[in-house]
């Protein structure tokens, strides 16, 4: 076991290296030259000067040696500098990280919760009215674009209704710390978490039904029941245990859909995010921002993946790897 | 996911199958009502697409205005039905296109093998590594707003779902008997690519390309409303959702119009790949309702 995640995590290294060079690659081939954003506003710069910080800061480098620069910077977490924001990037992500891992997080304990309740009702009643309706609801859910939902929402719930806030995180007239700020902290993270929530159910829910189906046709449930123990413990304590394995491996390999699906949604309800940053930093041609939240997202996929599959033989002691 | 590759002999039991199956019906009818709709829509109203009428600016739905108008005065229902081709033709051009491409890749990966495979498979798993749509929205940026830039991206990406179940296929029966009597009777490689094991992994890429399309959708207007898909004047149903959500407080029913559109094209191109999905696969001897 130890060998096979030891080798899955050297195999990853190749994998995001690839990665950096194509998201470099794709940035650096980008219209536009940094440094000469940074000093145009600077009036007696005078054409030689601008070639001698050209070469001073190496953008007359060739591409792999600006490449290395960048990525053993990286490497060092100096992921370097806006031009934008006029700040260190980490800077800029450390808080952008914060609040995206709130989102998201809350997001998947949430409508994961939710899904696997769901699937277990759908299982337990199968072929009921309440569990094709329930298929029928979450894949309309899923049918549903999140950016559309999320607008929806805010004419229903802000426009309309006049409940909750539009977009953003925090209100500026209030002191932060007290009760009011944080419950109106709260209330901005409503809708951001419910669309996430909401348009990922399917697969959990999907997922946790045929599970469970498949567990309970099982001969060992049928022993339970024979012993005399009621419904609720036979579903709840034996048939739940083997069920809910393959389940909590979907939710690893669903994590990457709902990293995906946060850049939409927090630039939907201008949640000030590492999706938002990515989004208005390519809109805004801040590309070194842009390259090191692609390459922290694509670190969270990888991590994501190489979970599925050590959890999926950790919980499920039937299955082995060899070698 | 990937269902084991089936020797989809007879097409008639797939027929009958996909015919039983109730789901099918609702998601076929809504497809090609949809795109009868975006065909025929434009020619109901006598409003050009980009007909500005400052005297009705922001109406409400009318007999004269079916959907009502923006804040130019341009009719919603003529803007939307044009958005739709638009949408929609990017759907089925990547879905097939995808398939066209992924499916050949795939199949010469898991034919060929080796070093081919390898490199072949090692750019599946980058373009697997980084989200979706955080990769569409760098590429977007890098190749500049435009209809024929938005295919290529999204063909550029999506390739991987069909190259990757194309491949399992192949390799799942690369060393049955067809196969190698094939070989024998001096078939050429190509050939047995072709004419063997293509119509043999056809299954799982007619379902791919059913819900590619749906997810090419998706992104494009995703894309689209976040302003790097599609621009105008070319209408998009994306981009007609970023012009109407900026008067979102005032005219609510121009963000919601759109979106029940792309909704309605998602859920049949889902509908439909879920029971062509039941239809092909072999396994399944009960027909579900």
């Amino acid at each position: 076991m130890l060998l096979y995640t030891f080798r899955r995590l050297i195999q990853l290294v190749p994998l995001l290296f690839f990665v950096s060079a194509l998201i470099f690659f794709l940035l650096y081939s980008m219209p536009g030259d940094p440094l000469y954003r940074m000093l145009e506003g600077i009036p007696n710069l005078r054409p030689e000067d601008y070639e001698r910080l050209r070469k001073l800061y190496g953008f007359d480098d060739p591409f792999y040696i600006q490449y290395w620069k960048w990525l053993w910077q990286l490497l060092q977490l100096n992921p370097g500098y806006s031009r934008e924001y006029g700040q260190p990037v980490i800077d800029i992500i450390i808080p952008a990280l914060k609040n995206t891992l709130v989102l998201t997080i809350t997001a998947v304990v949430i409508g994961k919760l939710i899904a696997i309740a769901l699937g277990i009702f759908s299982a337990v009643r199968q072929y009921s009215i309440g569990d094709y309706l329930l298929t029928a609801l979450t894949f309309v859910a899923y049918s549903v674009p999140a950016f559309w939902l999320g607008l929806m929402m805010i004419i229903l719930f802000s426009v309309k209704l006049g409940w909750l806030p539009t977009s953003g995180i925090v209100n500026p007239d209030l002191t932060p710390g007290t009760w009011e700020a944080t419950i109106d902290w709260m209330k901005h993270l409503i809708l951001p978490v419910s669309v996430l929530a909401i348009s990922e159910i399917i697969q959990v829910q999907r997922f946790m039904r045929s599970s469970l189906l498949e567990v309970l046709r099982q001969d060992y449930l049928t022993t339970a029941r024979a012993k005399g123990l009621s419904e609720q413990t036979v579903i709840g304590r034996h048939a739940l245990k083997n069920a809910l394995i393959p389940v909590v491996t979907i939710i690893a390999v669903t994590m990457p859909r709902v990293i995906g699906g946060s850049t939409v949604v927090e630039t939907v309800f201008a949640y000030p995010g590492m999706g938002r940053l990515l989004y208005t930093s390519v809109m805004g041609n801040d590309y070194v921002i842009a390259m090191t939240v692609v390459m922290i997202l694509a670190v969270a996929v990888v991590f994501f993946n190489l979970l599925a599959d050590i959890l999926y033989g950790w919980l499920d002691p039937r299955i082995r790897y060899q070698n | 996911m990937e269902s084991t590759p089936l020797p989809i002999g007879n097409w008639r039991i797939v027929w009958r199958r996909f015919k039983q199956h109730r789901i099918a019906y609702v998601g076929f009818f809504f497809f090609v009502f949809l795109l009868l709709l975006v065909i025929a829509g434009p020619h109901l109203l006598p409003y050009e697409l980009d007909q500005v009428s400052l005297a009705e600016r922001m109406h409400g739905p009318s007999a004269r205005h079916w959907f009502g108008t923006d804040e130019l005065g341009r009719d919603t229902w003529v803007r939307i039905m044009h958005g739709g081709r638009v949408s929609l033709a990017v759907g089925l051009i990547v879905g097939l296109s995808t398939v066209v491409l992924g499916g050949l890749i795939g199949i010469l990966a898991g034919y060929v093998g080796g070093t081919l495979d390898n490199i072949l498979m090692r750019m599946v798993d980058t373009i697997y590594t980084v989200p979706r749509i955080v990769l569409l929205l760098v590429l977007s940026k890098v190749a500049g707003p435009g209809l024929l830039n938005i295919i290529i991206i999204l063909v550029a990406l999506e390739w991987t779902n069909a190259a990757r179940l194309a491949r399992s296929a192949v390799l799942s029966f690369r060393e049955q008997e067809f196969v190698v009597a094939a070989h024998c009777l001096g078939a050429s490689r190509w050939r047995v690519m072709l004419r063997h094991l293509l119509p043999n992994s056809l299954a799982p890429l007619i379902v791919a390309a059913t819900l590619d399309a749906g997810a090419a959708i998706r992104a494009e207007t995703t894309l689209s409303f976040l302003g790097l898909g599609i621009q105008p004047p070319t209408p998009s149903w994306g981009n007609l959702l970023t012009n109407a959500s900026t008067n979102i407080f005032i005219a609510p029913l121009q963000v919601f119009l759109p979106g029940i559109f792309i909704f309605f094209a998602l859920m049949s191109f889902n509908l439909l790949g879920d029971a062509l999905r039941d239809a092909l696969d072999p396994r399944l001897t009960k027909t579900r309702g």
